[in-house]
């Protein structure tokens, strides 16, 4: 992959979101750093509920209101925190700046307007584009992103098209205004599996060309390994890894990732049962004190139930910025073992 | 008529509940038959609105004296009046024409002004939900629990019946069931991801609410709206009836209603025409309300 990355363009500082609910405040994001360069493709990985989701709403500032509430760290985008942006700012920054593929693709597009005429909004509300020549970036928009005959798909409702295109379109409208940043929120998880590589391909291929970076959220170790440069894992609204993609792969130091890795199912190894982890991740309104991974930890001592470990850094093979939060990794050398 | 009514199948050999009811039948009958509702509806209520002016054979307020009671046509009486005259010797074809027009313009201002409130308020209610839903829905449940005969009676006595005071009571009565209804659908419309790929699309809170989730509850409004102007009719010729209504000598249904009561044995017309008028409207109004929703609304299956 011939891929230019450059400077760090956005940077998350120990973001956190509260949740205010019927049984108290939780925190589905507590704490959360994460950092992506241009060009660069940041994988967040990690089980239901671990707060991926609710991370990237909480870059864009678009949080389920009134109920949750980005309650603390900073959002640096090109050097400027957006936390303290009013509403109207983060408008511009919202679809102009980072820009955001959803799930579902048979969800995400009005089912009462046209193909045409919802690319064409997003345009019209970011670009500086006379009336009359609306439509024709659309049509380039979708021709990006491969919509066959795109000047006559842009005519068809969503319910004529099929799941992939729907997120295709998905896709042409989150880079119809050149956005820097694209957060892509398990845009594959509905689409069959040959239309999830031709999806990916194509995201790939965009980002060659217009030196996007994406943050690709996904519970998927096959995607991550096929998109990303670096990856993040989470567990319970908090990153306990992040390193380069070789490095999280071979040398994995946390022990969820392991786990994580060990409950892939692969081709070459027989194994009678799939692994699972046992246990369950703490509730998000009792969290234990010392290390929230250590019930479910095989490697757990008497310290992982006081103190919850620091981000420690790794002596890596693979490169720099390997990080996990695991007393483990006092030991420099340690890697967690496969089971 | 291109919409005939679905065969009747055996049912009971298919082990499915008996058929409806005589009546049942006949009403689900009818409602596949729109073009009858809106020719009754074209017929009695809007051409006589548009074209009283023109069309009504006398004048609806200036009786002739040596013609009071006069039946009707095929009762004793002449084509001079087709529907006999009231006890001012005034022709009740004429005042039906011109008492449509009054219904027609009560129920179309009334529930615009009612559901333009209704619409906007459930629309904010819905969206934003929080204390503004809290506030918004309480006065939902006021108003509801307020009894709108009531409310006219209060309104009257203040300010005097007129056409404003009856578009006030209508609208007052209306804006709180749009304002649940679409309240209602809205909590569900703004879950769904586009509105959420607005949002990260950098659409405002205005434009998601007019562009994105009020053409997806139209269906519902329109659905509404038919369906009250037959309630609204019978509101204005309930407030007429009790003489709150239109100021006299404007002919409104309602009130020549109850200008023939006492004469309802001796001159029976003069309340029989303008309530017919009343009910085969409203019959009518329903029945395409009803037909609309099952067409619009793909969650409602036919029964």
């Amino acid at each position: 992959m011939a891929k230019i990355i450059g400077e760090t363009i956005l940077q998350v500082e120990n973001l956190q979101t509260e949740l205010h609910t019927n049984i108290g405040v939780q925190r589905p994001v507590d704490g959360v750093s994460l950092s992506l360069r241009q060009g660069e493709t940041l994988g967040i990985v990690g089980e239901s509920g671990c707060g991926k989701s609710m991370t990237a709403l909480s870059i864009l500032g678009v949080v389920p209101k009134p109920a949750a509430q980005v309650v603390g760290g900073r959002v640096m985008f090109n050097g400027q925190d957006l936390r303290t942006f009013s509403e109207q700012q983060m408008r511009r920054i919202r679809g102009g700046s980072i820009s955001m593929v959803l799930q579902d693709p048979q969800t995400s597009l009005n089912p009462v307007y046209t193909i045409g005429g919802q690319v064409t909004e997003a345009i019209a509300l970011h670009r500086d584009v006379p009336r009359r020549s609306l439509m024709s970036h659309a049509i380039d928009a979708l021709r990006q992103v491969r919509v066959a005959a795109p000047e006559q798909r842009v005519k068809d409702y969503p319910h004529q098209m099929s799941g992939g295109m729907k997120q295709r379109v998905s896709g042409a409208i989150a880079i119809s205004c050149d956005p820097h940043v694209l957060i892509a929120d398990e845009p594959t998880t509905a689409l069959d599996v040959t239309i999830q590589s031709q999806y990916l391909r194509l995201l790939r291929e965009i980002q060659e060309k217009t030196g996007l970076s994406i943050i690709f959220i996904t519970h998927d170790f096959g995607i991550i390994a096929n998109m990303c440069d670096t990856v993040a894992v989470m567990y319970a609204g908090r990153v306990v890894e992040s390193g380069p993609v070789r490095a999280i792969f071979d040398e994995p130091r946390h022990p969820y990732t392991r786990a994580l890795l060990n409950s892939v199912p692969t081709m070459d190894r027989h194994v009678k049962r799939l692994y699972s982890i046992p246990g369950q991740p703490p509730a998000l309104w009792d969290r234990p004190a010392g290390c929230w991974y250590r019930n479910r930890c095989p490697f757990a001592e008497p310290r992982c139930e006081t103190q919850y470990p620091p981000a420690i850094a790794a002596k890596n093979t693979a490169g720099s910025n390997h990080v996990a939060n695991c007393w483990k990794l006092e030991d420099s050398t340690w890697i967690t073992p496969k089971s | 008529m291109n919409n005939p009514p679905p065969e009747d199948t055996p049912a009971e050999s298919l082990g499915v509940p008996a058929p409806p009811h005589l009546l049942r039948r006949i009403w689900l009958n009818l409602r596949s038959y729109p073009l009858l509702s809106v020719f009754v509806l074209l017929v009695l209520l809007v051409i006589p609105a548009l074209t009283a002016d023109w069309l009504a054979p006398h004048d609806p307020t200036q009786g002739v004296i040596m013609d009071r009671r006069l039946p009707p046509v095929f009762f004793g009486g002449t084509w001079e009046y087709p529907l006999g005259t009231d006890r001012l010797g005034r022709d009740i074809l004429s005042r039906i024409m011109y008492g449509a027009r009054v219904s027609l313009s009560i129920s179309l201002v009334g529930i615009f002004v009612g559901g333009l409130l209704g619409v906007t308020l459930g629309l904010l209610a819905g969206y934003f939900r929080g204390w503004i839903d809290t506030i918004i829905m309480r006065l939902v449940e006021i108003s509801l629990a307020l009894p709108a005969i009531l409310l006219a009676l209060v309104l009257a006595a203040a300010s005097g019946p007129s056409f404003q005071t009856i578009i006030i009571v209508v609208a007052f009565v209306l804006w709180a069931l749009y304002a649940r209804q679409v309240r209602g659908e809205v909590l569900s419309i703004r879950e769904r991801d586009y509105v959420a790929r607005a949002r990260v699309a950098g659409a405002s809170h205005f434009r998601i609410m007019v562009r994105h989730i009020l053409p997806n509850v139209a269906n519902t409004i329109i659905v509404l709206a038919t369906l009250q102007v037959g309630s609204v009719i019978i509101l204005e010729a309930a407030l007429s009836f009790l003489g709150l209504g239109i100021p006299r000598p404007t002919p409104a249904w309602g009130m020549m209603v109850a200008d023939g009561r006492q004469l309802i044995v001796s001159a029976w017309w003069i309340s029989f025409f303008p309530g017919l008028a009343i009910t085969l409207t409203v019959f009518s109004l329903n029945l395409l309300g009803d037909w609309l929703r099952d067409r619009l609304d793909p969650k409602l299956e036919i029964v």
